[in-house]
Order: structure tokens, then C-alpha cells, then sequence
């Protein structure tokens, strides 16, 4: 194991579907050095390798300085969207050779009469059953049949099988099975990646830890390679920090870690832009934000409160389906919890059955793309609209290195949706923009309502390239009114990683009356749980008296079936703490749902526990320029005017900090622009974010506005 | 808050664009939706909170529907008439603002007593603007578990027109009665309360988005929706079934003899007639199937081919006009027994199906295997009881265009109790569950599997089980060409018995399940050859089948297994 050095620099460096992003982070100055290169596809590491190379070199930099490494890639999520993983088998209870082509037995669509479930990762023939059988308890009724072994042993080396997953009914109980499997398994066929569904995720319900289970198995060889090949190849150049990996619940795992359970690092992009928005609400004196992340496909949400993103230990890969809850795979383990929706620059507006206009959730992507890019596309997008109303710079998009197409946006805008519903150019272009915000302002309303909370209270963070330009109509849509655009919102997941702690969380399914909640076991059970969260900790290379454990219960009201985290104090359990985690819940639920059920026991459903190390510190030097004023003006459309106006446009990296203005105004960056509507007052706060309070609104203005004061002669 | 004093509903004086109309219609959807989430988590019983076996609907003052969810709750196409019939017994003008109104008629709401629906009027500046309605299948509502009722009266408690809250104050003689009369008290009351805190959302919801929008009512926008709405499904109608008139049926088992669906469409430049004339007589027995029911998946069915995307409201089934004789079982008298009802209601799809098999090739499933129901009661070993319901599905049809689907359930959708969950909760062990092959019929595109589900007691106590599924003797029809799929069967201990009717099993009795498969769609020649060496590969077909269907020689059979 390589050990933590104290050194310089650290750095995060994030594999994203278009740039593979880099951020170099100089502790003594407390300077940022951001490089971005493309994604290498066919050889991710080697565009890892080019990156950390140029930056090194243009931040004058040695690599033995730097002494912290965090790193997040694409590699397991692509596989298990694009089907390219190991050749993987499953080993069932036996009778039970369906259980993943069974799934729920649900539909998530019920109209659609062409419904598609996803596929599963292991095809029917390529599940053997074993004949062996737990009770609910965990007691055997029907011994390991190790003649059954042997026979598998035989056919997975015909079938030539690289990886195995195993899921014994109720494993998750008493692991002993699916380990004795493993010890045989691995004797008769060496060099076969076996992953138990006890030791990915013991929790209760079948299909779900079978599907988890198998995409730990389906992905693990190549990550292995991958991850072996990385470290060697950043050794080889003089970078000598352990290699940590940025994991979906944004904490770091040490690559051991990574290459046993890389089932938890699916998410782990995204994990990062949470843990920087966190990172920057927090600097800009918003500890409870909602992340809002919009690129050329999707948006994506996610609820930040006292800094801390909220998490879930469940979500589904590959959901083609319209972004359709239920059309993925589903997979249990540790995530930053985010919804996210067809919602893009590069999402299709088109004219539904009589006259509605409808906006995503298919995309045009970046190949073809919006039509104003020239390369093929004819379809209007978000970006076509945003374009045609001044929100983007023809010139100056992603930094110049794109030129946009104004006519080709107009053309598609005029024929596709403008002239069938009989509207001006500019009426069609804003109801474009206005559609797409309303749709994510839809989709972020209905999951805060899921999760009891009220939007109106937060503060929106806007990133990503298309964010910054629909974070103010966004933010009014929701009832929000302050909007903050990131620093080096270029690079938040990169940055994200920077600040994650290492980390490691343990779930087990345990599910007891309160009351009658027997301590010695789950004193036993808690004990064992941190033993292991602290040894993967510790791989990462965080020295044991710096570990920090805290636990959880998830508590409810017997028959619910929503249950609410509680923290469970240190030290052994007795009587008084079990107590105590009940009337901690009946506070927290009185809280949240404004009622309690007197009389109604509580039931003990699972505990948690989470060993991580100390955060990283980074605390940024301002990076701002000097100048408090517009570079120049140009027409943008406001709505509020119903036409396009001269506006203010401000280069963000000019503005010192200290800066105010008012709306209507747009600041543009490299990677995006932001756009200020009237009611927007404008500050660069002392750490470089530019935030936006957004004023008195009209009550027409509150939902966002309705164009109904759009001048219909401009156009 | 707006002092406007315009006489519209909307400051703006001109008409809505397309753009504002698709935004403003958009955002009422959402306001449903937001009330939908505070019903799951507030409610205590599984069948709302996982079988999501709820409703949440939005109406204009004289009761017509202009919304509901589209995020979670199923009984998003319902067609409930139960805001009106509320009227009539109290009209809109005797109503306050906290009042709220429950009933659970099975004639207006979704065709059993388990079903309750409550409705609150929602004031906006103190005026009526629209009516909350929220509806659940609660877990119990008492009645006989025994036998096989023969009336209304014997399944469970009937709750006529009330208010469950009177000026906002809880209607505590109502309460008492419902908790008196249930064999879970605390949690058919708390669910009630959900319903009802899905309304008190709706009306603070609506509230913000009138006031959001400058709006003094819905009538504007709810004119717009309905309107839209109708010619939306009318134009699709039209695009999708021709003009003519169409005959189809199907059969349902019944208790002692099977029963027909009988249906006749008359499709006219996107309007519909669906008559059931013809279809047997109610029966004695619960599966009858009120004709708000009937009404319910007549316009399901219409929907799904000819605007499956378009959201729910009176204008959505304007165009479609349903008729059933009265006194047949799918339209029976009161106070005819309804309990069973998912065993008539789910065929009237399939005949709708059957009829328009060659109008509108394109929009079609072959028929399906459905589900069982089951029901399950007894006491765990610390002497308990306990009594729960689950779900084990049949095949989906083959489609127009591709397989069906193996273990969905259609029409009707719910999910499976997972193995470990079904253990940990009740004393069954399940012994297998698996696909049954050849199950799904053979054609171009086979029909979706069924499966086989054995559970053996572990109980020292005897446990009741009553599994009920609408059709299990005839075979699940292919279409145009394709063959039937697998019957299903009920076996004890290895020995045939009928469904629907309860069982005791003993401990170490073993229950074995097996749930019908499902139709092909176009003959068997058809089929792609390498599609036909998968189905062998994988086992979802024997090589007898692919032999027999496919007509695939023992050389061909050699080279899938070479294969593996």
C-alpha cells in the first residue's frame, strides 16, 4: 500500500462523456490549475495520461509534489450502458433460476403498449442453479450441494466466463454459502472474478441485490485492468501518490476498494458536482442549495442541506426510456442521491398532436447537434432558442471553439415550430426556452415533494454548460431567489473530488420492534460494521485515530413503509440509547410531516454506518480580475420587455470581487454564460462566485413568467 | 394577491398561445402530482405505498375532471363518477371550505367497497374553484372472508355520501363507525387521513398556482384543457381506427360456468361506441363488474392505441362513449356482489383488443395471462395474525411488432412480493419460481412467458389462501395467426383444484401456482430464424416447441447447443 505523503499539490481528475477534466490544486498558494482534454474513449487512461501531463507541465509542476490523487471515471457506467463488460455468469438458490428475468413484474409505463423492460446483464443461459437453501433467518434448511459446484466449475470454463456473481436467496443473512462457493470456485477456476451478493450488498429483496451483484461482477475485470494499468502508467511519470477513486456517494475509496466493490463508483461524476456544490453553497453562505446541473442531454438535481448532498442507496443505470423510473437496471449501493430528466442544450423541440409544443426529452446530442452548430443537425434546440435570443455568443461559445449559426437556429425554429403554430420567431424561441425550464422545474418540485421539502427555501446552484443560462428562469419557476454560478464551474466534479473525504458506508437490512430490539446483537452487528468501514478507510491511506464513524437507524412507524435516518450515538448500545432512537424519530417525523401516531409502535429496519476520514481543506485564493464593468453590450431577449434589448455583457474573468450590477445582464465564461433577468441584482462574492438575488417579483412572475407580453411584431 | 377585476380568468385580455396553454396545463398536472406524493408517504399500507393502488384527481365546480397524477398513483384513467353523485346528495352551494365528503360506492368510484374515495371542495378567495378528489384501495374494509358472498352487503362496510371532516373539524362519528368495522382500525384510519392530506396539498397547491398565474379560477384553463383534450383524442382516434363497426369478445371463466364479453365498437370520425350488448348476465357470485369499472378499461384500452401520451381528464374520454346492459355482469345491480371484480374487469380489454385486431394492426397485444391475486390470512408462530395480498404474474401478449413481455401483468399493473420479503413476513416457503417454457404462444412475435410459483406452509397453524385469477381454463389467444399461450392451474399437494375459492393448508402442504403465458401475434413461420435459436438457447422454448412451432430440425437444435 502506498502511503499518504505530505506534499503540495493534490489533484482530481474526472473522465465526463465529452472532457476529461483536471483540476491541480496548489495548497500553499491556494491556487487552482484547471486543464481539460478530450475524452479518449478507446483508451480512457491514455487521455488521463496526456492531461496530467500538460497541466504538470504548464503549471510548472513536479509530479512528486503532488501527494493526493482522487480520480473519477466513466469506465463502469459505460460498460453497463453499452453492454461491453465481462462475460458474466449467475449463481441462484436452486428453483430460482428466473429471478433476474422475473424482476418486480411491473410495468413503468401502463399506456405504452410497446413498453421495454432492460435487458438483463446475464442472459437466462448463463444462470446455474445451486442446490443449497436458507430460511428467512439465515438457517439452513437445505445443506451447500458441492457436487453442484463442480458441475458449474466445469461449465463456466466451457462457456469461458470471466466473471461470476453469486446471489443465494437470503445471504444477506448468513453469508456462509455463498463464501464456501467462493473458496471452491476459486480453486477450480482461477482467475474468475467472483463477487457475493453478501459482501455488495446484504440487503433485503432478491432481484435487487441480484442485479447489483451482477453489474459488480460485469464490470469488475475491466476496471481492474484499467485502474492497474493508470497507477502504473502515472507511477511511470513520476507521480507516486495513491491512487484514490471518487465513489457514487461522494467519499473516496482507496483502489483496493475500487476494484472489489466497483458497483460503488458508477455515479461517481456526478457525486463530485454534488460535493462541490455543497463546497460552494457553503462558501457562499448557503448551506441548504439544490446543485442544478445542465449539459447538452440531461439535467440533473440534487438537494443539498446543512452542506451535506442527500443521499440514497438505490438508483437504476441505463434508463433509455425517457428517463423513466424503472426502465433501468436497478442497483443498490451508496449514491449521492439526483434526479435527472431529458432536459438539454441539444434537447428537440417538436409539435405534438394538435398544436403542443413539446421540448426533450430526446436530444440531438453533439452529433448531429442543435442545428446552429452547423454539423448536420435541422432540428430545433434549447441551444438553437437560446442563440436565437441572445443568450449565447455566436463567437464565443465554448470559448470560441465552437462558431454557432444563428441562421441555420432560425430556420429550424421558423419551420419546425414558429410557423406551424402560427407565432413570431421570437415567441417560438423563448417558448422553446420557457418549456425546457418549466419541464425542469416540473421534475425538481415533484421530488422535493417526494422528499418533504420545500424548494423555495433553498438557494439554486447553476452549473454545467447550459446551467448558468437557465439557472435565473429556473430558479424563479421553483419560488427561488438567489442563484449562485459557481467559480471554475467549468470543472465542479473535478474540484468535488478534491474535497471528498475517503470514505465507506455500510448498510444491513435488520428489521426489529423497538422495543423488544435485542442490543446484544446489534451491538455485535454495529462493531463488525465499523471494523470493516474503518479497514477500507484506512486503504485509502487515513491513519486510524483520523477515521470518524457515525451511525444511523432507519426508524418507522410499523406498516409505513418510508423510514427516517436517526443518528445513533457512539459506544454501546443498551436500553436508554434504543429509547432514545425512538424519541429522536418521533421528532424528526413530527418535523417533517407535522403529526405523530400515538399509540403506533416503531420497528428498527436497518443500521448504518459511515467510517470516513478528514475532509480536505480547500480554501481558494480569489482568482478575479479587476474591472467592475460590461466589456460591452449586445441584444438579448428579456421577457419582462417582450423583445430583445440592448444588454450589459460582462466577461466573468475580468470582474473583480465586490462587483455588483443589476439585471438585466449576461456574463459570459469560458464554458457558459449567465443570463440575468430585470429582477436580478448581481454580486462577485469574496470567493469569486457570482450570485444572483433575484427581487420583488410580480405574482405573474413567481411560476415564471408567461410570455404573454411578448411583442408579436418583433421577429 | 391580484385585485384584478377582470371578468376572465387570466389578466391577459387576449387568448392563450399554444405555448402559454401547454405551460399552464402542465403546472395544474403538477399540482396533482405534489398532492400524489403526500398520499404515499403519509399512507400505512403497502397495497398504496408499493402497489401505488391510489388516485389523485383534480375537478372543475360541476365535477368534471381536469387533471390527475401522472407520476406514481395507477388509478390514473379512472373515470370516477363519484364527484358528481357527492353533488347531487350535497350540492356545490351548501359546501364550506373544509369540508370534506367520503364514500366508497362501488357503482361510482372503482367497482368494490375496498375502494374510498374522498372529495374536498377547494376555495380560492372564497369561491369554489374546483373539487380534490383522492381515492385509495384500503387493505380492509371488513366483510366475509369465509365464504363466497352473494350481495354487496356481505363484503364489507358500505360507506354512504358522508363528511369525514365538517368545516375542517374530523367527523368523529364517522371514524368511530370505519374503525368498528375494519380488522386493521389504526391503519384505514390513517389512510383515510392520507386522502385526505392529499386534498389539504391540492388545495394549497392550487392556490399558490392561481396566484402564480393572476387567476381568480380554473375556468379559462379548464375550458382550454377539456376542450383540447377531446379534440386531441378525437383526431387520434380518427388517425388510428378507421371508420366502421367492429365485433370482438373473450371469455372469462366465471364461478360455475364461463362468462362472455361481448363487445361491439362503432368508430366514427374519431368518436367511439363501445357496447357490451350481448355479454352474459351478472352472476351470483363477486365477479361482477360495475359499469363505472367497465367504463374505466373500455377508455383505458382506447387510450392506449389511440393516445397513450395524452394526460387524463373528461375531455380525454369525451369522444368515447360506453354502454353495457344493465344487469349483465358488466354493468350488474345493486346490491349485486362486486368483490372480485379485477376477474371481469381485466377481459374488457382484451375483447376491445379482439375487435379492432385488424382495424389497427399496428397498436395491438395479443391476449395476456393477466394475474393472481393472493390472498393470504393466518398466524405466525407468536399466535399473530396476520392477512396480507400479493401479486404473481402471467405473460404480456405478443405485440404488433415485437415478443411479449414474461410475468407482467396486463391490464392491470402491479409488482411481485419479493421472495425474501413474501418469507419474512408470512409462514410460506417458496420453493420455486420460475418461467414456464413454452408457455408463450408461438408466432412472428411469441407471446411473454408465465410462470410456476410453489409454496409450501410453514405455519403450525392452518393458513388460508384463496388465489383468484379471471382465466385460468382457456388458453390466452394469439392474434393473427399466432398461437395460444399456456393455460394456468391451481394444484394441492398434486391434486387440481378450482381457483377463487379459499384453502387451508396445513404445515409442509405444498400450493403450486401455475399462471398462464400468453398469446403469439402472426403464424409461427414468420419468425426469425435466429430469434427461434434463442428462445431454444436460453430455454424459453423446448426443442420439441421449436420443432412442432418452428419447425426447426433436430440439425438446427444440434447448432444452438453447439452454441453455448
Amino acid at each position: 500500500m502506498k502511503q499518504e505523503k505530505s506534499g503540495r499539490f493534490a489533484l482530481g481528475v474526472d473522465i465526463g462523456g465529452t472532457f476529461t477534466d483536471l483540476a491541480l490544486l496548489d495548497k500553499q498558494e491556494r491556487r487552482l490549475h484547471v486543464g481539460k482534454v478530450l475524452t479518449t474513449y478507446a483508451d480512457l487512461a491514455r487521455g488521463v495520461l496526456d492531461g496530467v501531463t500538460d497541466l504538470v507541465a504548464n503549471a510548472q509542476v513536479h509530479p512528486e509534489q503532488i501527494d493526493r490523487l482522487v480520480h473519477g471515471t466513466t469506465l463502469a457506467t459505460n460498460a453497463l450502458i453499452q453492454r461491453k463488460g465481462a462475460r458474466t455468469a449467475l449463481l441462484v438458490t436452486k428453483g430460482f433460476r428466473d429471478l433476474l428475468e422475473m424482476g418486480r413484474e411491473s410495468r413503468f409505463d401502463i399506456y405504452d403498449l410497446e413498453l421495454e423492460l432492460p435487458m438483463p446483464l446475464v442472459p437466462r443461459h448463463l444462470v446455474y442453479e445451486i442446490g443449497e437453501r436458507l430460511d428467512q433467518t439465515g438457517a439452513v434448511v437445505t445443506p451447500l450441494d458441492l457436487g453442484d459446484v463442480e458441475e458449474v466449475a466445469a461449465a463456466l470454463k466451457r462457456d469461458a466466463i470471466e466473471a461470476v456473481a453469486v446471489c443465494f436467496l437470503h445471504a444477506f443473512r448468513n453469508p456462509q454459502h455463498e463464501r464456501s462457493i467462493r473458496d471452491a470456485l476459486g480453486k477450480a477456476v482461477p482467475d474468475l472474478a467472483i463477487s457475493l451478493s453478501s459482501e455488495v450488498m446484504p440487503d433485503i429483496r432478491e432481484y435487487e441485490r441480484a442485479s447489483t451483484t451482477v453489474a459488480n461482477a460485469y464490470v469488475q475485470p475491466a476496471v481492474k485492468r484499467y485502474l492497474r494499468r493508470l497507477s502504473q502508467a502515472l507511477e511511470e511519470r513520476g507521480l507516486n501518490a495513491a491512487l484514490n477513486i471518487m465513489a457514487s456517494d461522494g467519499g473516496t475509496m482507496s483502489m483496493d476498494v475500487a476494484e472489489r466493490y466497483p458497483v460503488r463508483i458508477v455515479e461517481s461524476g456526478p457525486a463530485g458536482g454534488a460535493i462541490a456544490s455543497a463546497h460552494f453553497g457553503r462558501l457562499g453562505s448557503s448551506p441548504d442549495v439544490i446543485g442544478f446541473d445542465m449539459g447538452g442531454t440531461t439535467a440533473k438535481f440534487c438537494v443539498i442541506e446543512n452542506a451535506q448532498p442527500a443521499r440514497s442507496t438505490a438508483f437504476e443505470v441505463g434508463r433509455a426510456y425517457r428517463f423513466a423510473k424503472g426502465s433501468g437496471l436497478p442497483i443498490k449501493a451508496p449514491v449521492v442521491e439526483m434526479i435527472e430528466i431529458g432536459a438539454g442544450g441539444g434537447s428537440i423541440a417538436r409539435i405534438e398532436s394538435l398544436a403542443l409544443l413539446k421540448v426533450g426529452p430526446d436530444s440531438a446530442g453533439s452529433s448531429p447537434g442543435p442545428s446552429c452548430y452547423g454539423l448536420g443537425g435541422t432540428q430545433p434546440t434549447v441551444t438553437d432558442a437560446d442563440l436565437v435570443l441572445g443568450y449565447l455568443d455566436p463567437e464565443g461559445f465554448l470559448g470560441g471553439r465552437l462558431k454557432l449559426d444563428r441562421q441555420r437556429a432560425e430556420k429550424a425554429i421558423l419551420e419546425n415550430v414558429a410557423t406551424p403554430l402560427g407565432l413570431s420567431l421570437l415567441r417560438a424561441a423563448w417558448g422553446i426556452h420557457e418549456i425546457v425550464n418549466d419541464n425542469m422545474a416540473r421534475a425538481a418540485k415533484v421530488h422535493c415533494m417526494e422528499r418533504g421539502k420545500d424548494p423555495r427555501r433553498f438557494a439554486l446552484i447553476a452549473y454545467g454548460g447550459a446551467g448558468p443560462v437557465h439557472g435565473y428562469r429556473l430558479a424563479m419557476a421553483l419560488g427561488i431567489q438567489r442563484v449562485i454560478y459557481p467559480a471554475r464551474a467549468g470543472v465542479m466534479s473535478a474540484i468535488g473530488f478534491l474535497i471528498a473525504p475517503t470514505s465507506f458506508e455500510l448498510v444491513r437490512s435488520f428489521s426489529s420492534p423497538l422495543e423488544t430490539a435485542d442490543t446484544t446483537r446489534i451491538n455485535e452487528l454495529l462493531s463488525e460494521m465499523e471494523s470493516e468501514g474503518r479497514l477500507h478507510v484506512r486503504s485509502g491511506g487515513v491513519a486510524a485515530q483520523d477515521i470518524t464513524v457515525t451511525r444511523e437507524a432507519a426508524v418507522r412507524y410499523a406498516g409505513q413503509s418510508f423510514d427516517i435516518n436517526v443518528p445513533v450515538p457512539q459506544g454501546t448500545i443498551g436500553a436508554g440509547e434504543v429509547a432514545r432512537v425512538g424519541q429522536e424519530f418521533l421528532h424528526h417525523y413530527q418535523l417533517r410531516y407535522h403529526r405523530i401516531n400515538p399509540g403506533v409502535p416503531l420497528e428498527i429496519v436497518s443500521w448504518r454506518v459511515l467510517a470516513r476520514g478528514p475532509s480536505p481543506d480547500v480554501e481558494l485564493a480569489v482568482a478575479g480580475g479587476s474591472t467592475a464593468e460590461p466589456k460591452r453590450t449586445r441584444q438579448v431577449f428579456m421577457p419582462e420587455d417582450g423583445r430583445m434589448i440592448d444588454c450589459d455583457v460582462y466577461a466573468r474573468s475580468d470582474l473583480r470581487p465586490g462587483t455588483t450590477f443589476k439585471g438585466p445582464a449576461v456574463v459570459e465564461e469560458d464554458e457558459s454564460t449567465a443570463v440575468i433577468g430585470r429582477h436580478g441584482a448581481a454580486e462577485i462574492d469574496s470567493a469569486g462566485n457570482l450570485v444572483v438575488t433575484i427581487g420583488q417579483q410580480t405574482s405573474a412572475a413567481m411560476g415564471g413568467t408567461l410570455a404573454q407580453t411578448v411583442d408579436e411584431n418583433v421577429s | 394577491m391580484n385585485d384584478s377585476s377582470t371578468t376572465s380568468g387570466t389578466r391577459s385580455a387576449r387568448p392563450l398561445d399554444p405555448i402559454d396553454f401547454e405551460i399552464l396545463w402542465n403546472r395544474l398536472v403538477t399540482v396533482t402530482d405534489e398532492a400524489a406524493y403526500a398520499v404515499v408517504r403519509t399512507s400505512m399500507s403497502k397495497v398504496v405505498v408499493e402497489g401505488r393502488d391510489f388516485g389523485v384527481h383534480l375537478h372543475d365546480p360541476l365535477g368534471r375532471q381536469l387533471a390527475a397524477d401522472v407520476s406514481i398513483a395507477s388509478k390514473t384513467g379512472t373515470t370516477s363518477i363519484a364527484v358528481k353523485e357527492l353533488l347531487k346528495v350535497f350540492p356545490a352551494a351548501t359546501l364550506n371550505p373544509g369540508d370534506v365528503l367520503v364514500t366508497n360506492n362501488p357503482w361510482w368510484i372503482m367497482g368494490h367497497l375496498n375502494d374510498v374515495a374522498v372529495v374536498m371542495p377547494l376555495f380560492y378567495k372564497k369561491r369554489l374553484v374546483a373539487f380534490a378528489e383522492c381515492m385509495a384501495h384500503m387493505a380492509d374494509i371488513g366483510g366475509s372472508l369465509s365464504g363466497s358472498p352473494r350481495e354487496v352487503f356481505e363484503e364489507g362496510l358500505i360507506i354512504p355520501p358522508l363528511k369525514a371532516a365538517i368545516g375542517g373539524q374530523e367527523n368523529e362519528t364517522f371514524f368511530a363507525m370505519l374503525e368498528a368495522n375494519v380488522r386493521v382500525p389504526r391503519q384505514i384510519a390513517s389512510d383515510v387521513r392520507a386522502l385526505m392530506t392529499g386534498c389539504h396539498v391540492m388545495e394549497a397547491k392550487l392556490g399558490e398556482y392561481l396566484n402564480a398565474h393572476a387567476m381568480d379560477n380554473l375556468d379559462d384553463i379548464g375550458g382550454a384543457i377539456l376542450s383540447r383534450s377531446e379534440a386531441i383524442m378525437r383526431q387520434s382516434i380518427a388517425e388510428t381506427i378507421p371508420n366502421g363497426t367492429y365485433h370482438g369478445e373473450t371469455s372469462v371463466d366465471g364461478f360455475d360456468e364461463p362468462l362472455t364479453v361481448r363487445v361491439r365498437l362503432d368508430v366514427e370520425d374519431g368518436r367511439v361506441k363501445v357496447d357490451f350488448a350481448g355479454s352474459s348476465p351478472q352472476s351470483t357470485q363477486g365477479i361482477n363488474c360495475t359499469f363505472v369499472y367497465t367504463h374505466v378499461w373500455a377508455t383505458y384500452t382506447l387510450k392506449c392505441i389511440a393516445a397513450p401520451g395524452l394526460p387524463n381528464n373528461d375531455g380525454t374520454f369525451a369522444p368515447i362513449e360506453v354502454v353495457a346492459p344493465e344487469g349483465s355482469f358488466l354493468n350488474p345491480r345493486f346490491p349485486a356482489p362486486v368483490k372480485m371484480k379485477p376477474s371481469s374487469g381485466h377481459y374488457v380489454p382484451i375483447a376491445i383488443l379482439d375487435a379492432l385486431v385488424d382495424a389497427v394492426p399496428k397498436r395491438m397485444l395479443a391476449e395476456s395471462g393477466n394475474k393472481f391475486l393472493v390472498y393470504v390470512a393466518g398466524q405466525h408462530s407468536n399466535s399473530k395474525p396476520f392477512s396480507d395480498l400479493m401479486f404473481v404474474m402471467g405473460g404480456m401478449g405478443a405485440r404488433a411488432t415485437k415478443d411479449g413481455l414474461n410475468c407482467i401483468s396486463f391490464p392491470a399493473n402491479s409488482s411481485n412480493l419479493p421472495v425474501e420479503v413474501l418469507e419474512s413476513v408470512m409462514p410460506l416457503r417458496v420453493q420455486r419460481k420460475a418461467l414456464r417454457p413454452d408457455s408463450g404462444g408461438a408466432g412472428k412475435y411469441r407471446g411473454g412467458l408465465g410462470q410456476v410459483f410453489e409454496v409450501v406452509s410453514t405455519s403450525p397453524a392452518p393458513l388460508t389462501i384463496r388465489a383468484e385469477h379471471g382465466k385460468l381454463k382457456t388458453a390466452p389467444r394469439g392474434f393473427r395467426g399466432g398461437k395460444d399461450g399456456a393455460a394456468g392451474s391451481v394444484t394441492l399437494n398434486g391434486k387440481s383444484i378450482p381457483d377463487k375459492l379459499p384453502v387451508i393448508l396445513s404445515e409442509g402442504d405444498s400450493l403450486r401456482l401455475e399462471i398462464p403465458g400468453s398469446g403469439g401475434m402472426y403464424a409461427p413461420e414468420g419468425r426469425d430464424k435466429a430469434a427461434v435459436m434463442h428462445d431454444l438457447e436460453t430455454g424459453l422454448i423446448t426443442p420439441a416447441a421449436a420443432a412442432r412451432d418452428y419447425g426447426l430440425g433436430a440439425a438446427d437444435a444440434g447448432q444452438g447447443k453447439s452454441d453455448k
